[in-house]
């Protein structure tokens, strides 16, 4: 294998797939990084057996082959390198490696062994434009589980069904759901949970433009845009019926100005307990008292901001945090928090949005036996 | 006058195995000989008594005729009809210990009445017994068994080896001992004498001969007198502890007792302080009207029935609880005006017993430290005793407690704890440094501090060598060298008791993400972040669950938690418990339960560690306000920062703002020290930068 290359198509491609790279542990080959060339085009790919990454590139090939590369090696060498052209030849499994003045030899490995690159060919595909799935992503990600025992939460739902797909993700005190409808998607329905750790690599590595393809399979799922390939495998599927957690339409709605709520419950929260991270929210006629109180050292604050409500005086219990990372992912300007009841799951959305939805549990009401 | 029971009475008494092995035989005779009102026993055996056991008494001794009655069954002198049943104040009285011993051993009794010139012998070997023959011998009754249980080679397979027997025997010896301070006890093995004890005139000279005088230094004495019985002894700090039951010893009128319901008593008194799997060290001895107890439960004797449980439980409890309030008053830990939320658990709500206790406790340490033993020892080694250890701990002790008798008037049982409290609160100097010590017993502060010995032997585990050499009067190291081998670590060089007079601390930084440094006035301080942090939660969570269920966040959806059939009955019987923790769980069919609500400050992975952690917790019987503390230590635990955690400095502070808050902070809830200091003077005598 030899071929020329310019520097910032080796990192892209080493950046790119370096994610996936495999623990030696589970199989020492997949601590490599796969190289090919073929057909003008080289192939960068990665793979844990439960994520894989593939990233192409141009460049001129005087010979066509393959080889795996100790990613840790190959990546240190390819970010380090001086602004020019690459030219890399391997001979058996040595390698060359030359741009400018600066020349390596490192030790590659026959490429044999590497677990082979398949790409899915059945399943239900998607078309979605790269920014909206990253925000979709975004949005939803926040509130997946991190806890071991509860792996079936530890990624978010894909669900698609009559033309709609749900994104959703939950650990079991608040829930994200991002819903979009588009007559070209696939009539069918599909249930997929994909892990987190894919998604973060979604994010990262599509590019702000263009489209992405989403197929799902059996067992693995597929993102692709442009000359970036993610194949995941699914989740098991054992989320729990959302659509039985998300309430319905609530008679109290309060809207909120976002930055100003944000900027308040992030002051409370210096003040709250670091145990329970709890906050007050206490609403009374056109007005919202944030409280906290941090019984540890006696501590407390309380501010105010504007909120439309009309009624009887009203408190609810929440978990800061949950609130504050919810308000962060918004640009919206304004908030709007619906409810019924102070013990029952409540939806914060942007107002004017339809799309996006967070639906949060309140900390259990103190007179509540 | 020894006679036979009537079958009626003999009936009556517990049946079954008496000699079970060397230990048991010599038990026998050892109470044999304590009731014939010795003052000097003699023990001594070959191969771990399998090949032979001797006691001597110089005891009352046996006519002729009472010795050739005393081999046979139901024959004694101790009891006379069912009546005495009821109120055993001897150790025999079933008139069965000699027949049981001479049937399975070669058997030898010689024994004369003080009046009379000459003794009797008797011989007994398998069913032969041969005529009582007149001797010589000493006053007193001597009894020697050979090959025990020769005539049944199949109980003689049941026996461990020698050494292991011997062990057994030289903790019967020890029980004894402990329970007679005032006998002389001697014990030899093979010919090689181990122990001797002569008579002392306390039971903490007793401990001490046994386990050296080190082992009373982290201990306290412990004392209650109630209507229906009184109490004393000493315990362990919860920082001194075994990994065994083996140091704790119970005596109910002068017998080594093993009782399930004095030691949970006795661990209830423990619980927050100590580390579940570890046990104190603990000598407790009882005093009973005998007819409110029943020793006829079991042919060994070691088992015995209370008429009154729940008051003998209370008063082991509470006499336990009661020495760590004056200890810890003394220490300067409690607080007065902390009294309602903190302590109120911890105060026996019956004053009276209390506050005797307390004066009790006090002049039996008075007893102590005035013993001719305790004079004739050296400066260092005066702080065997617990009330006046010459250390830095007893030092900064005394001067919080002179603080806080200045600041506040003292609770009205406070004089008595501590007779040096009534020289120290007229006291006008606040200033710990420039008090004065006016008791002459105790070491001045600067020499105690700074005595190099002093800090070695308070430092280092004691020398087991040094227990045994040149002192005959000890147990033989195997037996009981890790008892000696008592964990120091908070002693003199680290003292965590300081903190409450120790002002504003200054957060210096974080340790390998795991302990906090402070400065405080006189010091470094270096906390476990983990367990301060867990004690802390401890209080607060204790504090707060006691006025309204816990912080609780509500699931969106329930999940389910799956128990071990075993496990499901305890989770059902304490939902309520688990509710007011913040826990909504209810049962879901067969051993599945769902989950509603969780403690806010548990991820859903740690609330069901949490109730399968708690639940192993349970397992064992204990009341509900047990289970609930358990319950919020397990929470504490799992809430609390991990060793491993970087900490930012305002959270640091925190932490340590809080602690100087609460009681007991230097342990953790488990037991666990939670905070060392070292002071000023011990690193400037580590870099010898000070001319002592
Ligand atoms: N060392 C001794 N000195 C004086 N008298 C003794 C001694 N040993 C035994 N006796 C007498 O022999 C009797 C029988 O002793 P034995 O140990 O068999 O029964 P006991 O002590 O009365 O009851 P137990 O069955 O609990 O041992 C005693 O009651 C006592 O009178
Ligand atoms: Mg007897």
């Amino acid at each position: 294998m030899k071929f020329h290359a310019l520097n910032q198509v080796l990192s892209r491609g080493v950046n790119a797939v370096k994610n996936a790279v495999g623990s030696p542990i589970s199989n020492p080959i997949v601590e490599n990084i796969h190289v090919s060339c073929k057909e003008g085009k080289i192939f960068f790919m990665a793979t844990n057996l439960n994520l894989t990454i593939r990233c192409e590139g141009e460049l001129e090939i005087e010979e066509p082959g393959e080889i795996i590369l100790n990613s840790e090696e190959i990546t240190k060498i390819v970010q380090d390198l001086p602004l020019s052209e690459v030219i890399i030849e391997t001979e058996e499994e040595n390698v060359k490696i030359k741009c400018g003045r600066f020349k390596a030899k490192i030790k590659g490995q026959s490429a044999d062994l590497f677990p082979p690159f398949i790409a899915l060919e059945e399943g239900s595909d998607l078309h979605i434009e790269n920014k909206k799935i990253k925000n979709i992503i975004r949005k939803t990600i926040f509130t997946t589980s991190a806890e071991k025992s509860r792996y079936e939460l530890n990624g978010i739902k894909f669900h698609l069904k009559d033309k709609r797909l749900n994104c959703v993700s939950t650990d079991g005190r608040r829930l994200a759901i991002y819903s979009i409808q588009n007559d070209a998607f696939p009539s069918e329905e599909k249930s997929i949970m994909i892990p987190e750790k894919t998604l973060e690599e979604v994010v990262r590595i599509l590019p702000d433009e263009g489209m992405a393809t989403i197929r799902f399979g059996e067992r693995k799922t597929q993102f692709s845009s442009g000359d970036i390939q993610i194949i995941s495998n699914n989740l098991t599927d054992n989320f729990p019926n959302y659509d039985r957690i998300i309430p319905p339409e609530g008679n109290i709605k309060i809207k909120m100005n976002r930055s100003a709520f944000y900027s308040s419950i992030k002051r409370a929260s210096n003040l709250s307990s670091k145990d329970t991270n709890m906050v007050i929210l206490t609403f009374e006629d056109g007005n919202l008292e944030i409280t906290a109180e941090r019984e540890e050292t006696g501590s407390e604050g309380h501010d105010q901001i504007e909120a439309d409500y009309k009624g009887e005086k009203m408190q609810v219990r929440f978990n800061h945090n949950f609130i504050r990372e919810f308000l962060q992912s918004l640009e919206d300007e304004e908030v709007e928090l619906e409810m019924r009841d102070i013990r029952k799951p409540c939806i914060f959305r942007a107002v004017g949005e339809n799309e996006y939805k967070y639906v949060l549990m309140p900390m259990r009401p103190p007179d509540e036996e | 006058m020894i006679h036979i029971l009537p079958p009626e009475i003999a009936n009556r008494i517990a049946a079954g195995e008496v000699v079970e092995r060397p230990a048991s035989v010599v038990r026998e005779l050892i109470d044999n000989a304590v009731d014939a009102g010795a003052s000097r026993i003699d023990i001594e055996i070959e191969k771990g008594g399998l090949q032979s056991i001797r006691v001597t008494d110089n005891g009352c001794g046996m006519s002729p005729d009472d010795a050739a009655l005393c081999v046979q069954r139901h024959a004694t002198s101790k009891i006379q009809n069912a009546n005495d049943l009821e109120a055993i104040t001897t150790k025999g009285f079933r008139g069965e210990a000699l027949a049981a011993i001479s049937s399975v051993a070669k058997f030898e009794l010689k024994t004369r009445l003080p009046e009379s010139e000459w003794g009797t012998q008797i011989v007994i070997e398998g069913a032969k017994e041969r005529e009582p023959s007149q001797v010589g011998a000493a006053i007193g009754t001597v009894v020697t068994i050979c090959d025990l249980f020769y005539n049944t080679p199949a109980r003689r397979k049941f026996l461990k080896k020698p050494a292991t027997e011997m062990n057994h025997v030289l903790s019967t010896v020890t029980w004894n001992a402990l329970a007679h301070e005032d006998i002389h006890f001697t014990f030899a093995h093979n010919g090689r004498r181990s122990l001797d004890l002569p008579p002392v005139t306390s039971r903490a000279e007793r401990i001490q001969q046994l386990f050296g005088k080190n082992i009373l230094d982290e201990m306290i004495p412990v004392q209650l007198d109630t209507p229906a019985l009184s109490l004393s002894g000493f315990i362990s700090r919860p920082t001194v502890t075994r990994n065994g039951a083996q140091h704790i010893f119970f005596f109910v009128n002068d017998r080594f007792i093993k009782d399930r319901l004095l030691h949970r008593a006795m661990m209830n008194g423990y619980r927050n302080l100590i580390h579940a799997g570890r046990y104190p060290v603990v000598f407790i001895y009882i005093d009973i009207d005998p007819s409110e107890i029943d020793i006829n439960v079991h042919p060994t004797k070691q088992e015995i029935k209370f008429s009154r449980e729940d008051a003998v439980f209370s008063a082991m409890y509470g006499a336990i609880r009661n020495a760590w309030d004056a200890d810890y008053k003394r220490d300067g830990l409690l607080p007065e005006d902390q009294e309602p939320a903190q302590t109120a658990r911890q105060e026996n709500h019956d004053a009276a017993p209390q506050s005797a206790a307390k004066t009790a406790a006090t002049e039996k340490a008075q007893n102590d430290a005035a013993s001719p033993e305790k004079q004739s020892q050296d400066q260092t080694s005066a702080s065997a005793v617990p009330p006046k250890p010459a250390s830095i701990q007893q030092l900064n002790r005394e001067r919080s407690e002179g603080k806080i008798s200045l600041e506040n008037p003292p609770a009205p049982p406070a004089p008595s704890v501590h007779p040096q409290d009534q020289e120290n609160q007229p006291n006008p100097i606040p200033d710990a440094s420039t008090e004065p010590r006016q008791d002459s017993s105790a070491a001045s502060p600067i020499t105690t501090q700074i005595e190099p010995e002093s800090h070695i032997q308070n430092t280092i585990p004691p020398d087991t060598s040094a227990n045994i050499s040149g002192a005959e009067s000890r147990l033989p190291l195997g037996a009981i060298q890790d008892l000696i081998r008592i964990d120091k670590k908070t002693e003199s060089l680290f003292d965590a008791d300081s903190l409450e007079d120790s002002g504003e601390l200054t957060v210096l930084g974080q340790f390998m993400h795991s302990y906090i440094l402070a400065q405080g006035k006189d010091g470094l301080y270096v906390i476990d972040q983990h367990a301060a942090h867990e004690r802390l939660l401890f209080e607060q969570f204790y504090t707060q669950s006691q006025n309204a269920p816990l912080a609780s966040q509500t699931l969106l959806f329930p999940i389910t938690l799956d128990f071990a059939p075993d496990e499901a009955g305890l989770v059902e019987e304490i939902t309520d418990l688990l509710d007011s923790l913040g826990f909504g769980i209810e049962p879901f069919g067969g051993s599945t339960f769902v989950v509603r609500s969780i403690p806010s400050s548990l991820s859903l992975d740690e609330a069901e560690m949490f109730v399968k952690d708690f639940l192993g917790e349970v397992r064992h019987e204990g009341s509900a306000s047990e289970y609930k503390e358990k319950a919020l230590h397990t929470l504490a635990c799992r809430a609390a920062v991990k060793f491993g955690d970087p900490l930012s400095v305002p959270e640091m502070e925190g932490i340590i703002r809080g602690l100087q808050k609460i009681p007991r902070r230097n342990v953790c809830p488990h037991g666990r020290p939670a905070i060392l200091f070292v002071s000023e003077q011990s690193l400037q005598k580590a870099f010898k930068r000070t001319g002592f």
